[in-house]
Protein backbone atom coordinates (compact mmCIF):
# COMPACT_ATOMS: atom_id res chain seq x y z
CA UNK A 1 0.00 0.00 0.00
CA UNK A 2 2.77 2.42 0.78
CA UNK A 3 4.20 2.07 -2.73
CA UNK A 4 1.04 3.58 -4.25
CA UNK A 5 1.55 6.69 -2.17
CA UNK A 6 5.02 7.14 -3.59
CA UNK A 7 3.83 6.83 -7.18
CA UNK A 8 3.99 9.96 -9.35
CA UNK A 9 1.13 12.37 -9.07
CA UNK A 10 -1.76 12.00 -11.53
CA UNK A 11 -1.53 13.72 -14.88
CA UNK A 12 -3.95 16.50 -13.92
CA UNK A 13 -1.39 18.21 -11.76
CA UNK A 14 1.57 17.22 -13.90
CA UNK A 15 1.83 20.02 -16.48
CA UNK A 16 3.50 22.63 -14.32
CA UNK A 17 3.14 25.26 -16.99
CA UNK A 18 4.06 28.79 -16.16
CA UNK A 19 1.51 31.57 -16.18
CA UNK A 20 2.73 32.99 -19.50
CA UNK A 21 2.57 29.56 -21.14
CA UNK A 22 -1.05 29.32 -20.01
CA UNK A 23 -1.78 32.77 -21.45
CA UNK A 24 -0.14 31.81 -24.72
CA UNK A 25 -2.14 28.58 -24.82
CA UNK A 26 -5.38 30.47 -24.18
CA UNK A 27 -4.50 33.02 -26.84
CA UNK A 28 -3.82 30.29 -29.40
CA UNK A 29 -7.34 28.93 -28.90
CA UNK A 30 -8.74 32.33 -29.87
CA UNK A 31 -9.08 32.24 -33.67
CA UNK A 32 -9.88 35.94 -33.96
CA UNK A 33 -6.79 36.88 -31.97
CA UNK A 34 -4.59 34.70 -34.16
CA UNK A 35 -6.03 36.24 -37.34
CA UNK A 36 -5.45 39.76 -36.05
CA UNK A 37 -1.97 38.86 -34.84
CA UNK A 38 -1.08 37.52 -38.28
CA UNK A 39 -2.32 40.70 -39.98
CA UNK A 40 -0.30 42.76 -37.53
CA UNK A 41 2.77 40.56 -38.05
CA UNK A 42 2.39 41.01 -41.82
CA UNK A 43 2.37 44.79 -41.44
CA UNK A 44 5.34 44.71 -39.05
CA UNK A 45 7.23 42.30 -41.29
CA UNK A 46 6.70 44.41 -44.40
CA UNK A 47 7.80 47.50 -42.48
CA UNK A 48 10.98 45.91 -41.13
CA UNK A 49 12.00 44.36 -44.44
CA UNK A 50 10.83 47.31 -46.58
CA UNK A 51 14.24 47.87 -48.26
CA UNK A 52 14.21 44.29 -49.57
CA UNK A 53 10.49 43.85 -50.23
CA UNK A 54 9.51 47.23 -51.64
CA UNK A 55 9.16 47.37 -55.45
CA UNK A 56 10.57 50.89 -55.88
CA UNK A 57 12.60 53.68 -54.33
CA UNK A 58 10.45 55.61 -51.80
CA UNK A 59 12.05 58.95 -52.76
CA UNK A 60 12.15 58.57 -56.53
CA UNK A 61 9.69 61.07 -57.97
CA UNK A 62 8.34 61.19 -61.49
CA UNK A 63 6.40 64.13 -62.87
CA UNK A 64 4.95 61.97 -65.65
CA UNK A 65 3.35 59.46 -63.28
CA UNK A 66 1.61 61.64 -60.74
CA UNK A 67 -1.46 60.42 -58.87
CA UNK A 68 -1.92 57.23 -60.82
CA UNK A 69 -4.99 55.26 -59.67
CA UNK A 70 -4.87 51.98 -57.76
CA UNK A 71 -3.90 48.94 -59.79
CA UNK A 72 -2.04 50.79 -62.53
CA UNK A 73 0.84 49.07 -64.28
CA UNK A 74 4.07 48.96 -62.28
CA UNK A 75 2.42 50.77 -59.37
CA UNK A 76 0.07 48.36 -57.62
CA UNK A 77 -1.32 50.98 -55.25
CA UNK A 78 -0.83 53.95 -57.56
CA UNK A 79 1.49 56.92 -57.05
CA UNK A 80 1.36 59.98 -54.82
CA UNK A 81 1.34 63.67 -55.73
CA UNK A 82 5.04 63.58 -56.74
CA UNK A 83 4.80 60.31 -58.65
CA UNK A 84 6.37 58.16 -55.94
CA UNK A 85 5.18 54.56 -55.65
CA UNK A 86 2.47 54.32 -52.97
CA UNK A 87 3.04 50.68 -52.02
CA UNK A 88 6.70 51.39 -51.35
CA UNK A 89 5.92 54.50 -49.37
CA UNK A 90 3.29 52.75 -47.31
CA UNK A 91 5.78 50.00 -46.44
CA UNK A 92 8.49 52.50 -45.51
CA UNK A 93 5.93 54.64 -43.71
CA UNK A 94 5.04 51.70 -41.51
CA UNK A 95 8.54 51.76 -40.07
CA UNK A 96 8.20 55.24 -38.63
CA UNK A 97 4.51 54.95 -37.77
CA UNK A 98 4.97 51.69 -35.88
CA UNK A 99 8.04 53.03 -34.08
CA UNK A 100 6.06 56.11 -33.08
CA UNK A 101 3.38 53.80 -31.76
CA UNK A 102 5.64 51.45 -29.81
CA UNK A 103 8.53 53.55 -28.45
CA UNK A 104 6.47 56.07 -26.40
CA UNK A 105 4.43 53.25 -24.87
CA UNK A 106 7.56 51.25 -23.99
CA UNK A 107 9.22 54.30 -22.48
CA UNK A 108 6.07 55.21 -20.56
CA UNK A 109 5.77 51.60 -19.40
CA UNK A 110 9.24 51.63 -17.86
CA UNK A 111 9.19 55.18 -16.47
CA UNK A 112 5.56 55.04 -15.36
CA UNK A 113 5.92 51.72 -13.56
CA UNK A 114 9.03 52.95 -11.75
CA UNK A 115 7.37 56.18 -10.60
CA UNK A 116 4.14 54.39 -9.72
CA UNK A 117 5.95 51.76 -7.63
CA UNK A 118 7.92 54.46 -5.86
CA UNK A 119 4.86 56.62 -5.16
CA UNK A 120 2.69 53.70 -4.11
CA UNK A 121 5.33 52.12 -1.90
CA UNK A 122 6.36 55.34 -0.17
CA UNK A 123 2.76 56.31 0.49
CA UNK A 124 1.83 59.30 2.62
CA UNK A 125 3.05 62.78 1.69
CA UNK A 126 5.44 61.63 -1.03
CA UNK A 127 2.63 59.77 -2.77
CA UNK A 128 0.38 62.78 -2.57
CA UNK A 129 2.99 65.16 -3.98
CA UNK A 130 3.78 62.88 -6.93
CA UNK A 131 0.16 62.11 -7.74
CA UNK A 132 -0.99 65.74 -7.52
CA UNK A 133 1.83 66.81 -9.83
CA UNK A 134 0.76 64.16 -12.31
CA UNK A 135 -2.86 65.25 -11.97
CA UNK A 136 -1.82 68.50 -13.62
CA UNK A 137 -1.22 66.51 -16.79
CA UNK A 138 -4.77 65.21 -16.55
CA UNK A 139 -6.13 68.73 -16.74
CA UNK A 140 -5.09 68.88 -20.40
CA UNK A 141 -6.84 67.00 -23.19
CA UNK A 142 -4.19 64.56 -24.45
CA UNK A 143 -4.09 65.68 -28.09
CA UNK A 144 -3.75 69.28 -27.00
CA UNK A 145 -0.93 68.41 -24.61
CA UNK A 146 0.90 66.51 -27.35
CA UNK A 147 0.53 69.43 -29.74
CA UNK A 148 1.60 71.89 -27.05
CA UNK A 149 4.73 69.97 -26.06
CA UNK A 150 5.89 69.29 -29.59
CA UNK A 151 4.95 72.86 -30.50
CA UNK A 152 7.09 74.21 -27.68
CA UNK A 153 10.02 71.86 -28.41
CA UNK A 154 9.76 72.43 -32.14
CA UNK A 155 8.79 69.95 -34.86
CA UNK A 156 10.73 66.74 -35.32
CA UNK A 157 10.41 63.04 -34.74
CA UNK A 158 12.35 62.86 -31.46
CA UNK A 159 10.36 65.76 -30.01
CA UNK A 160 7.05 64.15 -30.83
CA UNK A 161 8.33 60.92 -29.23
CA UNK A 162 9.10 62.91 -26.07
CA UNK A 163 5.66 64.55 -26.21
CA UNK A 164 3.85 61.23 -26.53
CA UNK A 165 5.89 59.66 -23.73
CA UNK A 166 5.05 62.57 -21.44
CA UNK A 167 1.36 62.04 -22.14
CA UNK A 168 1.37 58.36 -21.34
CA UNK A 169 3.58 58.41 -18.23
CA UNK A 170 0.92 59.86 -15.85
CA UNK A 171 -1.66 57.32 -17.03
CA UNK A 172 0.67 54.37 -16.44
CA UNK A 173 1.74 55.83 -13.10
CA UNK A 174 -1.86 56.03 -11.98
CA UNK A 175 -2.45 52.34 -12.73
CA UNK A 176 0.83 51.22 -11.14
CA UNK A 177 0.31 53.43 -8.09
CA UNK A 178 -3.21 52.20 -7.35
CA UNK A 179 -2.17 48.54 -7.50
CA UNK A 180 0.94 49.16 -5.39
CA UNK A 181 -1.13 50.98 -2.76
CA UNK A 182 -3.52 48.04 -2.57
CA UNK A 183 -0.77 45.42 -2.37
CA UNK A 184 1.41 47.32 0.08
CA UNK A 185 -1.01 46.80 2.97
CA UNK A 186 -1.25 43.02 2.50
CA UNK A 187 0.06 40.65 5.16
CA UNK A 188 2.82 38.99 3.18
CA UNK A 189 4.47 42.31 2.47
CA UNK A 190 4.33 43.00 6.19
CA UNK A 191 5.80 39.52 6.81
CA UNK A 192 8.60 40.15 4.32
CA UNK A 193 9.42 43.45 5.99
CA UNK A 194 9.42 41.82 9.40
CA UNK A 195 11.84 39.15 8.26
CA UNK A 196 14.26 41.89 7.28
CA UNK A 197 13.73 42.40 3.57
CA UNK A 198 14.72 45.83 2.24
CA UNK A 199 12.35 48.09 0.35
CA UNK A 200 14.01 47.34 -2.97
CA UNK A 201 13.79 43.57 -2.66
CA UNK A 202 10.19 43.72 -1.41
CA UNK A 203 9.23 45.79 -4.46
CA UNK A 204 11.17 43.52 -6.81
CA UNK A 205 9.96 40.20 -5.43
CA UNK A 206 6.49 40.85 -4.03
CA UNK A 207 5.07 44.02 -5.56
CA UNK A 208 6.35 44.03 -9.13
CA UNK A 209 4.63 40.76 -10.04
CA UNK A 210 1.27 42.18 -9.02
CA UNK A 211 1.79 45.52 -10.72
CA UNK A 212 3.23 44.29 -14.01
CA UNK A 213 0.09 42.53 -15.20
CA UNK A 214 -2.45 45.40 -15.02
CA UNK A 215 0.15 47.87 -16.30
CA UNK A 216 0.95 45.56 -19.21
CA UNK A 217 -2.73 45.23 -20.10
CA UNK A 218 -3.20 48.98 -19.87
CA UNK A 219 -0.13 49.66 -22.01
CA UNK A 220 -1.25 47.38 -24.83
CA UNK A 221 -4.37 49.51 -25.03
CA UNK A 222 -2.16 52.60 -25.32
CA UNK A 223 -0.37 51.33 -28.45
CA UNK A 224 -3.16 52.26 -30.84
CA UNK A 225 -3.74 55.61 -29.15
CA UNK A 226 -0.04 56.37 -29.45
CA UNK A 227 -0.05 55.52 -33.15
CA UNK A 228 -3.07 57.69 -33.86
CA UNK A 229 -1.68 60.61 -31.85
CA UNK A 230 1.66 60.29 -33.63
CA UNK A 231 -0.09 60.30 -36.99
CA UNK A 232 -2.05 63.34 -35.90
CA UNK A 233 1.15 65.16 -34.96
CA UNK A 234 2.78 64.31 -38.30
CA UNK A 235 -0.44 65.34 -40.02
CA UNK A 236 -0.13 68.78 -38.46
CA UNK A 237 3.51 68.89 -39.53
CA UNK A 238 4.90 68.48 -36.00
CA UNK A 239 6.28 65.01 -36.50
CA UNK A 240 8.40 63.73 -39.34
CA UNK A 241 9.81 66.10 -41.97
CA UNK A 242 8.19 65.98 -45.47
CA UNK A 243 10.36 63.83 -47.76
CA UNK A 244 10.24 61.06 -45.16
CA UNK A 245 7.35 58.63 -45.69
CA UNK A 246 5.00 58.44 -42.70
CA UNK A 247 1.31 57.56 -42.73
CA UNK A 248 0.03 60.68 -40.99
CA UNK A 249 2.16 62.95 -43.13
CA UNK A 250 1.13 61.15 -46.34
CA UNK A 251 -2.48 61.61 -45.34
CA UNK A 252 -1.83 65.33 -45.13
CA UNK A 253 0.03 65.69 -48.44
CA UNK A 254 -2.49 63.57 -50.33
CA UNK A 255 -5.39 65.53 -48.87
CA UNK A 256 -5.35 67.97 -51.78
CA UNK A 257 -5.69 65.03 -54.19
CA UNK A 258 -8.96 63.81 -52.70
CA UNK A 259 -11.05 65.17 -55.59
CA UNK A 260 -8.70 63.76 -58.24
CA UNK A 261 -8.19 60.30 -56.79
CA UNK A 262 -10.10 59.71 -53.55
CA UNK A 263 -9.10 56.05 -53.09
CA UNK A 264 -5.45 56.98 -53.24
CA UNK A 265 -5.89 59.78 -50.71
CA UNK A 266 -7.59 57.38 -48.31
CA UNK A 267 -4.84 54.71 -48.37
CA UNK A 268 -2.59 55.98 -45.54
CA UNK A 269 -5.71 56.51 -43.43
CA UNK A 270 -6.78 52.95 -44.13
CA UNK A 271 -3.36 51.71 -43.00
CA UNK A 272 -3.57 53.75 -39.77
CA UNK A 273 -7.10 52.43 -39.20
CA UNK A 274 -6.22 48.78 -39.79
CA UNK A 275 -3.11 48.87 -37.64
CA UNK A 276 -4.67 50.69 -34.71
CA UNK A 277 -7.80 48.53 -34.69
CA UNK A 278 -5.60 45.42 -34.86
CA UNK A 279 -3.61 46.67 -31.85
CA UNK A 280 -6.85 47.34 -29.98
CA UNK A 281 -8.47 43.98 -30.71
CA UNK A 282 -5.27 42.13 -29.89
CA UNK A 283 -5.04 44.02 -26.61
CA UNK A 284 -8.59 42.92 -25.82
CA UNK A 285 -7.76 39.28 -26.57
CA UNK A 286 -4.60 39.42 -24.47
CA UNK A 287 -6.60 40.95 -21.65
CA UNK A 288 -9.16 38.14 -21.64
CA UNK A 289 -6.43 35.51 -22.04
CA UNK A 290 -4.64 36.89 -19.00
CA UNK A 291 -7.75 36.53 -16.86
CA UNK A 292 -7.50 32.72 -16.72
CA UNK A 293 -5.53 32.66 -13.50
CA UNK A 294 -8.57 33.45 -11.40
CA UNK B 1 -12.04 68.87 -27.69
CA UNK B 2 -8.42 67.94 -28.41
CA UNK B 3 -9.49 66.83 -31.87
CA UNK B 4 -10.58 70.38 -32.71
CA UNK B 5 -7.07 71.29 -33.85
CA UNK B 6 -7.09 68.55 -36.47
CA UNK B 7 -10.62 69.24 -37.69
CA UNK B 8 -10.12 72.98 -37.85
CA UNK B 9 -6.87 72.60 -39.76
CA UNK B 10 -8.40 70.20 -42.29
CA UNK B 11 -11.44 72.33 -43.04
CA UNK B 12 -9.70 75.68 -42.49
CA UNK B 13 -12.25 76.77 -39.89
CA UNK B 14 -11.02 79.92 -38.14
CA UNK B 15 -11.23 78.57 -34.58
CA UNK B 16 -8.83 78.26 -31.65
CA UNK B 17 -7.39 75.00 -33.00
CA UNK B 18 -6.52 76.64 -36.29
CA UNK B 19 -5.00 79.58 -34.44
CA UNK B 20 -2.97 77.16 -32.31
CA UNK B 21 -1.65 75.49 -35.44
CA UNK B 22 -0.55 78.78 -37.00
CA UNK B 23 0.95 79.87 -33.68
CA UNK B 24 3.12 76.76 -33.59
CA UNK B 25 4.49 77.29 -37.05
CA UNK B 26 5.20 80.96 -36.51
CA UNK B 27 6.88 79.98 -33.20
CA UNK B 28 4.59 82.46 -31.46
CA UNK B 29 5.08 81.11 -27.94
CA UNK B 30 3.00 83.73 -26.04
CA UNK B 31 0.03 83.05 -28.33
CA UNK B 32 0.56 79.31 -27.87
CA UNK B 33 0.53 79.71 -24.10
CA UNK B 34 -2.57 81.90 -24.22
CA UNK B 35 -4.56 79.48 -26.36
CA UNK B 36 -3.53 76.55 -24.19
CA UNK B 37 -4.56 78.42 -21.05
CA UNK B 38 -7.99 79.22 -22.50
CA UNK B 39 -8.58 75.73 -23.85
CA UNK B 40 -7.50 74.08 -20.60
CA UNK B 41 -9.77 76.40 -18.63
CA UNK B 42 -12.62 75.24 -20.85
CA UNK B 43 -11.62 71.63 -20.32
CA UNK B 44 -11.37 71.91 -16.55
CA UNK B 45 -14.61 73.88 -16.20
CA UNK B 46 -16.46 71.38 -18.40
CA UNK B 47 -15.13 68.48 -16.34
CA UNK B 48 -16.16 70.26 -13.15
CA UNK B 49 -19.62 70.91 -14.59
CA UNK B 50 -20.02 67.25 -15.48
CA UNK B 51 -18.90 66.22 -11.99
CA UNK B 52 -21.44 68.58 -10.44
CA UNK B 53 -24.29 67.57 -12.77
CA UNK B 54 -23.73 63.85 -12.49
CA UNK B 55 -25.24 63.39 -8.97
CA UNK B 56 -28.25 65.49 -10.02
CA UNK B 57 -28.99 63.19 -12.96
CA UNK B 58 -28.08 59.95 -11.22
CA UNK B 59 -28.54 60.17 -7.42
CA UNK B 60 -26.51 57.00 -6.83
CA UNK B 61 -23.34 58.90 -7.75
CA UNK B 62 -23.76 61.42 -4.97
CA UNK B 63 -23.76 59.00 -2.07
CA UNK B 64 -20.11 58.07 -2.25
Amino acid sequence: MTTSLLMPLPAVAAPGRSYWAMVWYQLRQDRMAMLIASILLLIIFSAIFAPWLAPADPYKASMLHRLLPLGSEGHLLGTDELGRDMLTRLMYGGRISLLMGVIPVLAAFVIGTAIGLFAGYMGGKMNMIIMRVLDVFYAFPSVLLAVAISGALGPGMSNSLIALTLIFVPQVVRVAESVTTQVRKLDYIEAARMSGAGAFSIIRVHVLGNVLEPVFVYSTGLLSISMILASGLSFLGLGVKPPEPEWGLMLNTLRSAIYINPWLAALPGVMIFITSIAFNLLADSVRSAMDIRR
Amino acid sequence: MGGSILVETVFAWPGTGYLLNTAIFQRDIPLLQGILLVLCMFFVVLNLLVDILQPLIDPRMGRN
